[in-house]
């Protein structure tokens, strides 16, 4: 199972990869906007997206827009929000968000929130 | 002839020795700062790589399934330029503090994105590499970004070992130090931490007193005790932060003392205890304001109004038709928005109609609220 996640932070993209790793996934990390798009560009899209609203170059609307729009896919999507995003998350939710996770949240939550949403 | 040749040729020579110089200079300026550049270049790519190494080792220590032992072989093995080293070798020491500085930063960054058992296990980190000893140093410098620093860091950390010297901070002359230590305290005691109320002269700023709250919101805890021993403060900030505590932790065996602040001779202590009673008040509290209406200042008369939007009953009417006569527009304003509460529009325009000639002004001021309400 593949997961892309995006997240300009990179101690959280760090963190992330090396817990959802531990569950036993393929993580594909992506520092900004653009490189998760280069990624759904050239590869397609994975078993799952998690991704950060707010960052460089593409936010995370649009790499839902790419992947719901664009790639036409319907595989589960997560986004990753700030305090006083609730805007954002709407409109992430319009574009087809299957669940999202407020930071600062606890790894092990978004782990089961991705076996659930993963089915495995 | 021969003299102009012999000028002409000298002038030759200075040109082409001037060209030349020239082009030297050029040279070794586009020389030296190409290797200053491919320098800094180096400097930031090693620091990059260092980096890079340590967040791969923090999340590691963190999130990764390791046993007490095998975490200390991580420590000892991917930390060891964090190890103390002799006093000559100064070049090693300030590279150790800037690597204990990036990790410590990287360990703040994370726990901005972090909660439950991971945050523990930061601060055990913390703790365990003795990154405590460079936040205090900071505390304890004469420069106050540092000691800002210094204050957040060890707070944030919740290392709780250093709170007296964060503790005598809170009163400090410098503004930004005291704002930190005033949150780095609250942080780490929570109510308990607001004990510096009573020893604070200096003025808590608007800013700081919602900067508290907000820190207090997201905390677990208990009523704090003391508040009315803050309503005998001497700085009449400390007096508004604690009608604001009084209020947000609903002290209604202080009511009594709220309501004595009204014959406060601070508008701005009164009008918070105005905006106080509007959580905290009991049967008499709307004509205690009424009684106080009419020798408080214009600011106060707005507040009490707005607080009798809530509290106001039919008893109230008269007093608020007498009100409406008041020259001032933005009072008229806040009686009619007072009035709308309790009575219908058309009683209103015709009740005043009776009393006084301002018929007109009142029915578009009514118009407004009532579009300002459909909104």
């Amino acid at each position: 199972m593949k997961i892309l996640i995006a997240e300009d932070e990179t101690m959280t993209l760090k963190m992330l990869s090396m817990k959802l790793q531990k569950d036993g996934y393929e993580i594909i990390q992506a520092e900004d906007g653009r490189v998760a798009m280069e990624y759904l560009e050239n590869n397609g899209c994975p078993d799952m997206v998690i991704t950060d609203i707010m960052m460089p170059f593409f936010s995370g609307l649009e790499v839902i827009e790419k992947i719901r729009k664009d790639l036409l896919s319907k595989i589960p999507i997560i986004v990753l929000s700030s305090m006083g995003q609730e805007e954002s998350v709407s409109a992430a939710f319009e574009l087809g968000t299957d669940d999202y996770i407020t930071k600062p949240f606890n790894p092990n939550e978004l782990s089961l929130r991705v076996k659930r949403l993963i089915g495995v | 002839m021969l003299l102009l040749s012999l000028i002409e040729s000298d002038l030759q020579t200075k040109i082409i020795i001037s060209t030349i110089l020239f082009s030297c200079a050029v040279c070794a300026i586009f020389f030296t700062s190409h290797f200053s550049s491919l320098l800094i270049q180096s400097r930031e790519d090693e620091i990059q790589r260092i980096r890079d190494e340590k967040q791969f080792l923090l999340v590691r220590l963190m999130f990764d399934d390791n046993t007490a032992e095998s975490n200390d072989a991580i420590i000892l093995t991917g930390f060891d330029e964090f190890k103390p080293i002799g006093k000559d070798n100064q070049l090693r020491k300030r590279k150790r503090k800037l690597l204990r500085q990036m990790m410590i930063d990287e360990m703040l960054k994370l726990k901005k994105n972090l909660t439950g058992s991971g945050v523990e296990d930061l601060y055990k980190l913390y703790d365990k590499l003795s990154l405590y000893e460079d936040s205090y140093i900071k505390l304890k410098s004469n420069r106050y970004q540092l000691m800002v620093m210094g204050i957040r860091e060890l707070s944030e950390m919740n290392f709780r070992a250093h709170y007296r010297p964060i503790y005598k901070c809170t009163n400090h002359f410098q503004e930004d130090v005291r704002m930190e230590a005033q949150v780095a305290i609250v942080r780490l005691f929570g109510v308990k931490g607001l004990r510096f109320l009573s020893r604070v002269t200096y003025t808590i700023s608007e800013w700081q007193q919602m900067t508290l709250l907000h820190l207090l919101n997201n905390m677990k805890n208990e009523k704090p005790k003391g508040i009315e021993k803050w309503f005998d403060s001497k700085n009449d900030s400390v007096i508004i932060f604690s009608l604001r505590l009084a209020d947000k932790y609903n002290c209604f065996e202080l009511l009594e003392k709220i309501q004595y602040f009204l014959h406060h001779p601070n508008d701005s202590v009164k009008i918070q205890s105005v905006y106080c009673l509007k959580n905290i008040y009991d049967e008499s509290t709307e004509f205690l304001l009424i009684a106080n209406y009419e020798i408080v200042s214009k600011p106060v008369k707005i507040a009490i109004l707005d607080v009798l939007k809530l509290l106001s009953t039919e008893l109230s009417i008269p007093f608020l038709y007498k009100q409406l006569a008041d020259n001032d527009t933005e009072i008229r304003f806040s009686v009619l928005r007072v009035l709308n509460k309790l009575c219908d529009h058309n009683d209103i325009i015709s009740t005043a109609e009776n009393e006084l000639e301002i018929k007109d002004s009142i029915t578009l001021m009514l118009e407004q609220i009532k579009s300002e309400e459909s909104k």
